[in-house]
């Protein structure tokens, strides 16, 4: 007894803790307890502080919990799209199917046929589709529908996402190409062989890659690039260098056809409206010629948009007002600019209501936004802001509207937008809010 | 009589949906997540406090569970492998801000959760933030890898081998980190009342 000194007794009353002491020990430190003052104080205050340190944290509302669950998942599906632990077997047999291939290409001496297989999803060229488990053209005109999303693998096992609303061409020559004229690609890219490299080309960007995965999204005149793993290279179109984007970087291309006398490049065609891709490429093309020049004002119209969101993003409501005003002004046809396409236009608009609407939002004025939200969706319908801004409607009802006005446009989400890029969350939350 | 650390009543996860979310199942991943989100959320709050970075570091700590997930081979508890990412997110989150802030400032209500109970009278509730004063006091004075493997081992209740596994370290360093952590702190328990002239 006398050996057990106030140095053990801390040593006990820290063990008890995290585990239970033996009788012996125990009877000790009671024993030592009820002889010295100043261990029973500091048992005392270590077991009440203790205590108060292992407090819950605040309770958490479960649509909050629901968004930051899929949110996570979301954000970490990039590395999982490799399937997790089959992706050493998955490699190991595109590996075997590679060596199989070469055999079989040095026997024949005849390349085989490249091929891109719709692995979900539809695609359109002029009025044909293409569904699940065919082979899509290559070198034509494609299209997505507004309301679905198609995912297509290559031969080379590389998987190319396209989502709604958007316009592309897939072709192969030392490498698969695609040409990307209006929405969103997300590729992963199989490790290319030999010279071969993946490219995705917009009217403002050339990108390519030996093996990895990015998403290239291309708006009114606007190519953005994220890179999920890896590194890519890009270069502006006509670009002598190329620049290295690595993982988690992101950048934004701007036509460079707004210079004065700048040479608006042909591939700047790509910015026809979703009806017209289905027409010919010939048809296409001849249009595209006539309406060159009026698209290179058009890009600087869509810049002073660009210049809005920055500004937003810097959190400078009043100047970005002022901008999207004078942006407005120069669409209408002030300024001896108002030229460029219909759709150009009209997309270019749309951008605009959304830019006014998440002005009202930093100004956290939340049911004026929600109803420019839904004043974008419905004047734009078929556009791919129109899906956006009824889900961001949908968000914003949840936290600063009623639950019935929520659950209203959730469910208008989802009957109009069953495949939409948020479709999984806006199942989730309307499933977490439903009575 | 202490209050029972929330990982010992996590319950594991059956090992079959951890290889289904290991293989990219997002059913089975969204399940271990909903599973294991009010611990990591109270995890980080014990490590944090209360903090505006809360949310986002959760979300973190969230993202890193299923990316990691193909790397978990089962040599601990689920639980204590999701705990061992808390710390690397917290830690992270510390270096990248400069600051060591262990434990934050507990509001009533924070408090009135930790003694488990709503309303409790204003006296206990004095106490209470007297002697949660005093061991952040001496938390404080601990380096913060000797305060981070006390937390971890006081508080959480983990034991020294999980403690040592969670941040990386080898189970003497651990030892060492909370011997001289566990002197530290009562010297500096005991400092604190000489200093405020307290009786025992």
């Amino acid at each position: 007894m006398s050996a057990y000194k106030c140095k053990h007794a801390q040593r006990d009353m820290v063990a008890s803790q995290s585990a239970k002491l033996d009788s012996a020990q125990q009877s000790d430190l009671t024993e030592h307890l009820k002889a010295c003052a100043s261990c029973r104080d500091d048992a005392s205050v270590l077991q009440g502080g203790l205590d108060a340190l292992r407090h819950q944290a605040p309770p958490v509302d479960p649509i909050v919990k629901q968004r930051q669950i899929l949110n996570a998942l979301d954000k970490a599906r990039p590395s999982n799209r490799g399937l997790g632990l089959l992706r050493p077997a998955l490699l190991g047999a595109g590996a075997l199917a590679a060596a199989f291939l070469m055999v079989f290409m040095w026997s024949s001496q005849a390349p085989p046929p490249a091929v891109a297989q719709l692995l979900s999803g539809q695609v359109q060229q002029a009025q044909k589709k293409f569904q699940q488990g065919e082979n899509a053209p290559l070198g034509q005109a494609l299209a997505v529908a507004p309301s679905g999303r198609a995912e297509l693998q290559l031969d080379d096992d590389s998987r190319v996402l396209v989502t709604a609303n958007s316009e592309f061409k897939l072709s192969e020559k030392h490498g698969w190409r695609v040409d990307l004229a209006l929405g969103s690609v997300t590729c992963s890219v199989t490790p290319q062989s030999g010279q071969s490299k993946f490219r995705v080309m917009t009217p403002e960007l050339e990108l390519q890659v030996v093996g990895t995965r990015f998403t290239v999204e291309r708006t009114v005149g606007l190519t953005t690039v994220k890179v999920e793993q890896g590194l890519v290279q890009i270069r502006t179109k006509n670009g002598k260098s190329w620049a290295p984007l690595g993982a988690g970087e992101t950048r934004e291309v701007r036509p460079v056809a707004q210079k004065a006398n700048a040479q608006v490049p042909p591939s700047e065609i790509t910015e026809t409206p979703p009806q017209q891709v289905e027409a010919s490429t010939d048809k296409v093309k001849t249009k595209t010629k006539t309406k060159t020049k009026a698209k290179a004002s058009a890009s600087n119209k869509k810049n002073i948009a660009r210049r809005v969101r920055d500004k937003l993003s810097q959190g400078k409501v009043g100047e970005a007002r002022v901008a999207i005003a004078e942006s407005r002004r120069l669409m209408s046809g002030g300024g001896g600019t108002g030229t460029g396409t219909p759709s150009g236009r009209w997309a270019a608009l749309a951008e605009l209501d959304l830019l006014e609407a998440e002005a009202d939002l930093a100004e956290k004025q939340y049911k004026k936004a929600i109803a420019r939200y839904l004043e974008v969706h419905r004047r734009y319908r078929s556009s791919i802001q129109s899906e956006t801004a009824l889900f961001a409607a949908a968000q914003l009802a949840i936290d600063h509207s009623s639950r019935r006005q929520a659950l209203d446009l959730l469910d208008r989400y989802l009957s109009l937008y069953p495949n939409g890029r948020f479709a999984v969350e806006a199942r989730a939350l309307y499933q977490a809010m439903k009575p | 009589m202490g209050m029972r650390p929330v990982h010992r009543a996590m319950h594991e996860p059956p090992s079959g949906l951890i290889e289904l979310a290991a293989q990219g199942d997002r059913g089975a991943q969204q399940s271990l997540l909903e599973g294991h989100y009010d611990f990591v959320r109270h995890m980080l709050y014990r490590l944090l406090g209360p903090s505006p970075d809360l949310e986002d570091l959760q979300q973190t700590v969230l993202m890193r569970v299923v990316t990691s997930l193909p790397r978990f081979r089962g040599g601990s508890r689920f639980s204590t492998w999701i705990g061992g990412i808390c710390v690397h997110v917290v830690k992270d989150h510390f270096r990248r801000r400069k600051v060591r802030q262990v434990v934050g400032v507990l509001e009533d209500s924070d408090l009135e959760r930790g003694i488990g109970q709503e309303s409790v009278d204003p006296e206990r509730l004095a106490d209470a933030r007297g002697q949660l004063a005093k061991v952040q006091t001496a938390l404080a004075s601990l380096s913060s890898k000797q305060s981070l493997v006390f937390i971890l081992h006081v508080v959480e209740g983990y034991s020294v081998d999980e403690v040592a596994a969670m941040t990386n370290a080898a189970r003497s360093t651990t030892r060492m980190r909370l011997y001289y952590g566990r002197k530290a702190f009562f010297k500096a328990l005991r400092s604190s009342d000489r200093v405020k002239g307290e009786t025992p």
